[in-house]
């Protein structure tokens, strides 16, 4: 039955719209247009990859308007870049490459974009987890405290909103190494926010579950990491998600100024080169790099937050 | 010396302008293995009471002693089961009844913890669902996971505030005899204070009734006769006929007073 279900879904999303777009975006890459242009053959791999995800994503759920809708709008945007660059040669050549060229960036820079995104990655990961892990016990065990939360929480009220972007500049002056600097960007600026969420998150703990734990005898340190901090774990990773994509914004901001290496560096460098293929291949690498992040916290997500209804 | 000794109690609520009085100089005293029932009206200071003996609020005037001993905060001698179902959402139903079984220091051993939790789970009827969250249940099931998770902890003094209220009939029956059974019918019998809103309840269960009126303690019964007598021969008694229309009394007396008054709560 549920096999005959998945056929039945192949077969329906094999003749679709989507398949059609994509027939036509193949049709054009392989007409002689006005413009030079690398060979397509990343370009067409990329493409075909798109539509082949799609196709496997209908035929296992059935078909879902969204996921439909997202392939219709690359499919579309593919098909205009194509016509308007490399085809027709309405833009100009200098400021708006083909997409055959700036997809074959990946297959010739991919040295230099794997070292960088490991390398922002490996900033992000420490400056994330000391944010986390700090912001989280400290906000856990001042939210707790009367007196300390009276104390900490106008001091967070005040940093909290004030963008890294600020005293990033500042960060990278002071620090040894830009490595140092990145990671105090991303701890410091993720910190506050994680710090004033715990405290509030605490605050506004449901008094019932206290109660019952306090009825237990449950004594301070389990109670704050056996009862407060499982019970808050939904609202931290929501907050994690929100803020998620802000940080990477700050890092990939504090590469530009800074780095040596690393995402914002990929752009920034070919950037002052004007070379525009090179930064469109990086801008949609970032891009691909945060969905499949967002993918694996939706994943952890789901993983952690089990006994909540849906 | 009494197990529980409330004694001249008052509590007064502050918000940050108005102040209310719950309890006005209430005492109470309890013996080693006595089964004390708490009734009367909505609202007259049940649930405040108990929380007080369970050490999770403090008198504003007055005592509470434990074995002699001023009540300084929650402890693992008294176990309580809550009004609201007050499980913890992110443990499955037995891992609930673990915790308590932990938190109690009975046994070191995990498998004996565990045992002892599928044991309990199966006395309150919910073996079956062991491995549930506590939003995949129903309502009166939760409240059963939660007098198990008490009940588990064996602890020497229970605290239960209408805890078969969202319970039905059936199973409200078979809590019964199971809160007879593990309270009042084992060698080292537990003092419990046991609100209810259910007259024979409170008859089937009580070594002694306390009828609450708002604030205040209005009138005590002794009861007891389920030593060792069937549910429905003690419906039979004419003693049972008496509690009752004395209790029946005291909440219309109550209603009337009320309604003579300026408030009225039915
Ligand atoms: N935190 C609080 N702040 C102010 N007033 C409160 C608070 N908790 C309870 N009260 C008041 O104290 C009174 C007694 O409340 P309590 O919960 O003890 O009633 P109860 O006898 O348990 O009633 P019920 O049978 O409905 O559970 C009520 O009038 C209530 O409004
Ligand atoms: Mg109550």
């Amino acid at each position: 039955m549920s096999v005959n279900r998945t056929g039945f879904n192949l077969i329906k999303s094999l003749f679709s719209f989507t398949t059609l777009l994509f027939a036509a975006l193949m049709v054009l890459v392989f007409i002689p247009g006005k413009r030079e242009s690398e060979s397509p053959f990343v370009f067409v791999a990329v493409s075909s990859a798109i539509w082949l995800v799609f196709i496997w994503l209908n035929s296992r759920n059935g078909t879902r308007q969204h996921i439909k809708d997202i392939t219709y709008g690359i499919f579309i945007l593919l098909i205009i870049w194509e016509l308007s660059t490399r085809v027709l040669n309405l833009l100009t050549q200098a400021l708006f490459p083909t997409p055959e060229s700036v997809f074959q960036v990946f297959i010739n820079d991919y040295k230099l974009m794997w070292t960088g995104l490991f390398s922002s990655l490996y900033l992000l990961f420490v400056g994330f987890s000391i944010a986390l892990i700090l912001g989280n016990l400290l906000g856990l065990f001042v939210g707790w405290n009367d007196r300390l939360r009276k104390d900490f929480y106008p001091i967070a009220k005040v940093l909290c909103p004030i963008p890294p972007t600020i005293y990033t500049p500042y960060l990278i002056a002071i620090l040894p190494t830009f490595g140092s600097a990145s990671i105090a960007v991303v701890a410091f600026g993720l910190f506050w926010p994680t710090f004033m969420t715990m405290i509030n998150l605490v605050g506004s703990m449901d008094r019932r579950i206290i109660d019952s734990a306090k009825a237990m005898g449950v004594g301070t340190p389990a109670m704050l990491l056996k009862v407060i901090l499982p019970y808050q774990i939904p609202g931290i990773i929501s907050g994690f998600r929100v803020m998620f994509s802000a940080t990477f914004m700050v890092l990939v901001m504090a590469e530009m100024i800074g780095a040596q290496s690393g995402l914002g560096f990929f752009i920034k460098k070919f950037s002052d080169y004007a070379d525009y293929t090179r930064v469109a291949a990086g801008i949609i690498f970032i891009g691909i790099v945060i969905t499949v992040l967002n993918v694996l916290i939706t994943l952890v997500e789901k993983k952690c937050v089990k006994w909540k209804t849906n | 010396m009494y197990k529980v000794e409330i004694n001249n109690v008052s509590l007064l609520f502050k918000d940050s302008e108005k102040e209310f009085l719950a309890l006005d100089k209430v005492s109470l005293k309890i013996e080693e293995g006595e089964f004390v029932c708490i009734i009367g009206p909505s609202g007259c200071g049940k649930s405040t009471l108990i929380s007080l003996v369970a050490g999770l609020n403090f008198p504003t005037e007055g005592e509470i002693y434990i074995d002699g001993k001023t009540v300084t905060g929650a402890g693992t001698n008294r176990g309580m089961v809550f009004q609201h179902y007050s499980l913890f959402l992110w443990l499955t139903a037995k891992k609930n009844v673990s915790f308590g079984i932990k938190q109690a220091n009975l046994f070191k051993d995990k498998k004996q913890i565990d045992e002892r939790a599928a044991e309990f789970l199966e006395k309150v009827g919910l073996e079956e669902y062991a491995d549930k969250y506590p939003y995949q249940l129903s309502g009166g099931m939760q409240q059963r996971i939660a007098i198990a998770r008490t009940l588990a902890m064996d602890t020497e003094i229970l605290l239960m505030d209408e805890p078969f209220g969202a319970v039905d009939p059936k199973n409200r029956l078979a809590l019964q005899d199971l809160t007879v059974n593990l309270c009042k019918k084992c060698e080292d019998r537990k003092a419990v204070v046991f609100v209810t809103h259910d007259i024979d309840e409170a008859i089937f269960l009580a070594d002694r009734i306390v009828f609450m009126e708002p604030k205040k303690i209005k009138e005590q019964i002794k009861v007891g006769f389920t030593k060792n007598i069937a549910r429905d021969q003690v419906l039979r008694t004419p003693e049972y006929m008496e509690v009752r229309n004395r209790l029946m009394n005291l909440f219309y007396e109550d209603i009337g007073n009320r309604i003579g008054g300026e408030e009225v709560v039915i």
